[in-house]
């Protein structure tokens, strides 16, 4: 059977809803804790506070998404898992790689220690991670959960797991 | 194999510890370990032979906290002296996260879901979608009348043992750090509090487990209150996110306060506080950990509120002035 990988809205969503999410309760909750709390205040002195709190993750999701999306724009992953064999296509700059599972030296999975252990997602970034492809011939491939959401490839001790609390690809 | 207690000899492989795939008796003296083992390009689920060979090192030794041998490829278990060669495992054994995923995982299920009466796995796959088959070999027992002549007469009944084999689709566990889903501190301290009890009422010991107890509740599994979510995944994911945004909302009302004069700022620092650190353990451990030390933090405040401001604080606060006053009105009265 033959799977195909690339950046789609599904992906997306599936990643960035928990920022949503928190949106659409702070939108709820915010006033009804206001109200609750400071019946006779000003909502409009509150809602910079709410503002300052909503951007302290906003901002955090907004950067490893678009992070994310640079990185596997334009790339396309096929895996045969018959023939275990993945084809890399780069349609923007018109590439085509293919290797099989025996090429690969390492696959290091970085993702949060709530993704990792498949419990309750904490964080909104939580169900953000990516994996990095080592082959032995040197060329390296880095697979985005925009891309595919949990990346597992059958490779016994060549897979590796990492956990970060902030998944960002540095390099 | 042959069934030790039945026969007058050993089973042939008993030479090497009746697990051939793992040990050798080359010289008939003294069983060692097969090494070095060659790749043989055999693919053990993903794994070489090397590999494998490198984890069963592992468990050997006790690297994984296993209790007992379990080949991967073959028939393992040493005989129980002049019993039937089956052990009764008791508990589950886990190995700690490893560089070998897929032998954890395949360990971890087999060794938490098989049958009692198994005796050693002998191959195993995994599917696409993860899943693990083990073909495992298992004990079958029947009995027979005893024919004339045989064991003396002595028995009329003779029990007959074999090998058969079966395969079976067991549960995946999670990737990832394995270890950290093991029962942990928490429960240990439950054992504890456990065999206090067991002290106070006097029935202390007696069954002389109490560091069995311990120990399996510090390297045992979850049960499956705790256990990683999956169907409720997504439930779980608008829920933390829901609460987020309480604490966030909430949060950004105490900043609201602060600046109207409506709160202190250390009440402030401590509402920031609880939530970093309830955040913090309820990320590090799970969700029902960092509730409960949310709890904890809305308890000290609603306890400083209602007992100790009014009844230590306050009072101390009443007292201190009254003979601080007492004291400077004598002070002045006296020196000028």
């Amino acid at each position: 059977m033959k799977h195909t990988y690339k950046i789609t809205k599904a992906n997306e969503w599936k990643n960035f809803s928990s920022i949503l999410i928190v949106l659409f309760g702070i939108i709820v909750f915010g006033p009804i804790i206001f109200y609750l709390r400071t019946p006779n205040g000003d909502f409009f002195d509150y809602i910079p506070f709410l503002l300052i709190g909503f951007l302290l993750f906003f901002i955090p999701v907004s950067a490893i998404h678009l992070r994310y999306q640079s990185i596997n724009a334009d790339m396309e992953m096929l895996y045969d898992d018959m023939e275990k064999v993945i084809v890399i296509r780069d349609t923007k700059k018109n590439t085509v790689s293919e290797f099989g599972l025996d090429e690969i030296k390492h696959i290091f999975h970085t993702m949060t220690p709530a993704f990792s252990e498949k419990r309750m997602l904490w964080f909104p970034w939580d169900s953000y991670n990516y994996s990095d492809i080592f082959l032995k011939d040197g060329r390296k491939y880095r697979i985005t959960s925009l891309m595919v959401y949990r990346l597992e490839l059958p490779v016994g001790d060549k897979y590796e797991v990492f956990t970060s609390f902030y998944p960002y690809p540095n390099s | 194999m042959a069934y030790s207690g039945g026969q007058q000899v050993f089973s042939p492989y008993a030479a090497m510890g009746n697990s051939p795939g793992m040990m050798i008796d080359p010289n008939g003296e003294l069983t060692k370990d097969a090494q070095p083992v060659q790749d043989n390009g055999m693919d053990y689920a993903g794994l070489d032979a090397i590999a494998v060979r490198a984890f069963m090192d592992g468990v050997m030794s006790g690297l994984y906290n296993i209790n007992f041998m379990f080949g991967s490829n073959t028939m393992v278990m040493a005989s129980g002296g002049g019993s039937a060669g089956v052990q009764d495992v008791g508990q589950v054994w886990l190995p700690k996260y490893t560089d070998n995923m897929n032998m954890c995982n395949v360990f971890r299920a087999a060794l938490s879901d098989v049958p009692s009466d198994i005796v050693g796995i002998k191959g195993f796959t995994i599917a696409p979608d993860n899943s693990i088959y083990v073909t495992y070999s298992y004990v079958t027992h029947s009995s027979r009348p005893s024919e004339e002549g045989e064991d003396g007469g002595t028995y009329n009944l003779i029990d007959q043992y074999a090998l058969s084999e079966r395969t079976t689709k067991f549960s995946l566990p999670p990737r990832g750090d394995l270890q950290k889903q093991q029962h942990g501190d928490f429960w240990a301290i439950l054992g504890y509090v456990g065999m206090g009890l067991d002290v106070m009422s006097n029935t202390a010991g007696t069954y002389g487990k109490w560091e069995q107890t311990i120990w399996e509740m510090r390297n045992s599994w979850r049960p499956g209150y705790t256990a990683p979510l999956s169907k409720w995944t997504s439930v779980a994911k608008v829920l933390s996110n829901l609460g987020w945004s309480i604490g966030i909302a909430g949060l950004a009302h105490d900043g609201y306060m602060v600046s109207q004069n409506s709160m202190s700022q250390i009440r402030f620092t401590y509402h920031l506080g609880g939530l970093a650190t309830s955040t913090y353990i309820g990320a590090k451990l799970g969700g029902w950990y960092g509730a409960a030390a949310g709890v904890i933090f809305w308890g000290g405040e609603q306890a400083y509120d209602r007992v100790v401001e009014p009844y230590v604080v306050e009072p101390a606060r009443v007292d201190f002035n009254y003979k601080f006053n007492l004291f400077i009105n004598e002070f002045i009265n006296k020196n000028f």
